[in-house]
């Protein structure tokens, strides 16, 4: 009992932090904001460019911040529980990779052939799934997927799909810039209409991945577990590889490839909350949103006016955590 | 009693290693529990992975409550046979509690939580275990046999009329033996489930088990009640010892003593 309420507390707690960051986060930047300006923009008591700054452009950028870190990290846990592998995330496995790569070839279509828009997503989408699998498909050895052969393989599709991208932004180099967004990750073409198309996903397949909570639990546990309660392992792990690669895609489409988040997010989740996916995939996301949202800010305020890439923001924190987890449970 | 498992020309053999099951014919009644005793890597294991249908591509026929293994969807096989496996090192440090009501998922209906039925199955089953009092804490963080009480718990919970143990008794000190020997057989005389374990110790086989089948390199080399079949012959046939039989002063049922 002690234990729920110290729980209950906890989860208020990073929502308030979510919450206090995602507003304190939004007066940084090119142009800056104080609580007092903030506020009055925000009640429609202040008018001007730097209102519109902050309504069109700042708010939906934070909010994609949100969007994208706590999808990234909801998606990380599930597959870490899916996949039985501490280190899986959409970034390891290759998924983002294949997604960029499905991203960038519709923007060539679309310089070279006039293809008309809306293949994006659709594109991003086939080629995630495909990286997604055939990562799976590389390191699956007589019925079990090793974690270090499973890091492998993702990391051999990345090099694939990365190489077949930096062919395609040589191909059309005038969208370079555009393609460049796309490879390392940026927030800050995030529109209200973005936040309107993904927020749905988001809340939708989180609320679907928890409702298979109970599932990916016993499926952490092993394929045979699994099994001797009736839960079909490779069913789950399809239907988290459909959605991851949904999610991905579309978060690709509208943000880049932004790696580390969905790895390191749900294990300082698990800390706090410990493993159980019911509440882990709820935490993990409010968590990897705040986690995001304050890279994002690091990343265009630190070296205005110039913006970082947003993967090297959290590559800088995600690399030295991934090495301690490899370390610590990369045995088995 | 009426035949609850019911095993017929039953054959398998691994793609791997080549290793195979050959025409086993088992019928195992209500009630009873059933020991498979045999030398490593035998097929006790094997049989055991057969009969809860993680392995369906079999041939002969495996009946359990007069329905075919192989033709049983996974949901409707988890709520005949349970499992405790013989190895349980989870990745990640669930609770106690989270493990044991994972033996309610095959009653669970989609996008709903646990019902009521399930919440009092999962306590009840951890009260017979005497894992109750530790239930919040990680999985991890217990012991070799307090972890093999939950799986059991987690067995119980889920509440089906066959339950296999893979070794349930193997590496843990005496204690634990003998409080999960009373468990087990407290629960099989007070809800007439059926048991079937693989056994690493004869002894505690013998003790237990209404019936014995003794498996070596994938055959049936006999079966019965331990009194019949716990002979020097079959013993070294078995593990290639000449053995010592004597007979257990309390429950009269036979000993093998390694000379």
């Amino acid at each position: 009992m002690k234990n729920r309420k110290r729980r209950l507390l906890s989860f208020v707690l990073i929502v308030l932090l979510l919450l206090i960051t995602a507003m304190v986060s939004s007066f940084f930047g090119t142009v800056r904001y104080s609580l007092r300006e903030f506020l009055d923009i925000i009640f429609g008591k202040a008018i001007g460019v730097k209102a519109e700054i902050l309504m069109k452009l700042r708010i939906p950028r934070v909010l994609g911040g949100m969007i994208v870190g706590g999808s990234l990290a909801m998606l990380g846990a599930a597959l870490q529980s899916s996949l039985r592998n501490p280190l899986a995330d959409p970034y390891i496995l290759g998924i983002s990779a294949g997604a960029a790569f499905g991203a960038a070839l519709s923007a060539v279509l679309q310089e070279v052939k006039a293809v008309k828009i809306g293949l994006t997503p659709l594109l991003a989408f086939f080629f995630a799934l495909l990286a997604s699998f055939l990562t799976y498909a590389f390191a699956r050895r007589g019925g079990r997927t090793p974690v270090t052969s499973l890091i492998l393989s993702g990391v051999v599709i990345s090099f694939l799909f990365n190489a077949a991208t930096t062919i395609l932004v040589i191909q059309g180099w005038r969208n370079i810039i555009h393609v460049y967004a796309w490879i390392f990750g940026s927030l800050s073409g995030f529109t209200w209409k973005d936040v309107g198309v993904i927020l749905p996903f988001t809340l939708g397949f989180g609320f679907l991945l928890t409702s298979m909570g109970v599932k990916l639990n016993v499926v952490s546990l092993g394929d045979e577990e699994a099994i001797h309660v009736g839960v079909d392992p490779e069913k789950l792990r399809f239907v988290v590889f459909a959605l991851s690669s949904f999610m991905t895609a579309v978060m690709v489409s509208a943000a880049g490839v932004i790696g580390f988040v969905g790895l390191i997010v749900p294990h300082i989740a698990r800390l706090i909350f410990g493993p159980d996916n019911r509440t882990l995939l709820p935490t993990s996301m409010i968590l990897g949103g705040t986690f995001l949202v304050i890279c994002d800010t690091i990343a265009r305020s630190v070296f205005q006016p110039t913006e970082l890439p947003l993967s090297s923001v959290t590559a800088i924190v995600g690399v030295p955590v991934f090495v301690y987890i490899m370390r610590r449970k990369g045995r088995e | 009693m009426k035949e609850v498992v019911k095993i017929r020309n039953l054959s398998f053999s691994y793609p791997q290693n080549g290793f195979q099951l050959r025409e086993v014919n088992l019928t195992i009644s209500g009630g009873e529990m059933v020991g498979l005793i045999g030398p490593n890597g035998s097929g006790k294991t094997t049989l055991l992975k057969l009969i809860s249908g993680v392995m369906k591509n079999y041939s002969g026929s495996i009946k359990i409550g007069g329905m075919e293994v192989r033709r049983l969807s996974k949901k409707k096989l988890a709520r005949l046979v349970s499992y405790v496996p013989q190895e349980f090192d989870p990745l990640f440090n669930y609770s106690v509690e989270t493990i044991v009501s994972m033996g309610r998922i095959p009653y669970m209906k989609p996008f709903r939580s646990f019902s009521e039925e399930d919440v009092r199955m999962v306590v009840e089953s951890m009260k017979v275990t005497d894992v109750l009092r530790f239930r919040t804490r990680g999985v991890r963080d217990i012991s070799g046999g307090e972890r093999r009480r939950v799986t059991i718990a987690r067995a119980f919970a889920q509440g089906t009329p066959v339950v296999l143990l893979d070794e349930f008794l193997s590496h843990l000190d005496l204690g634990h033996v003998r409080d999960i020997m009373r468990i087990m057989l407290s629960k099989l005389k007070d809800e007439k489930i059926t048991i079937i374990a693989a056994f690493h110790e004869v002894n505690l086989a013998s003790l237990m088990c209404d019936k014995l089948v003794g498996i070596k390199d994938g055959k049936i080399i006999f079966q019965g009640a331990p009194q019949e079949t716990l002979n020097e012959e079959n013993i070294f046939t078995l593990y290639g010892i000449r053995p010592v039989l004597v007979v257990h002063p309390r429950f009269g049922k036979p000993q093998v003593l390694i000379t």
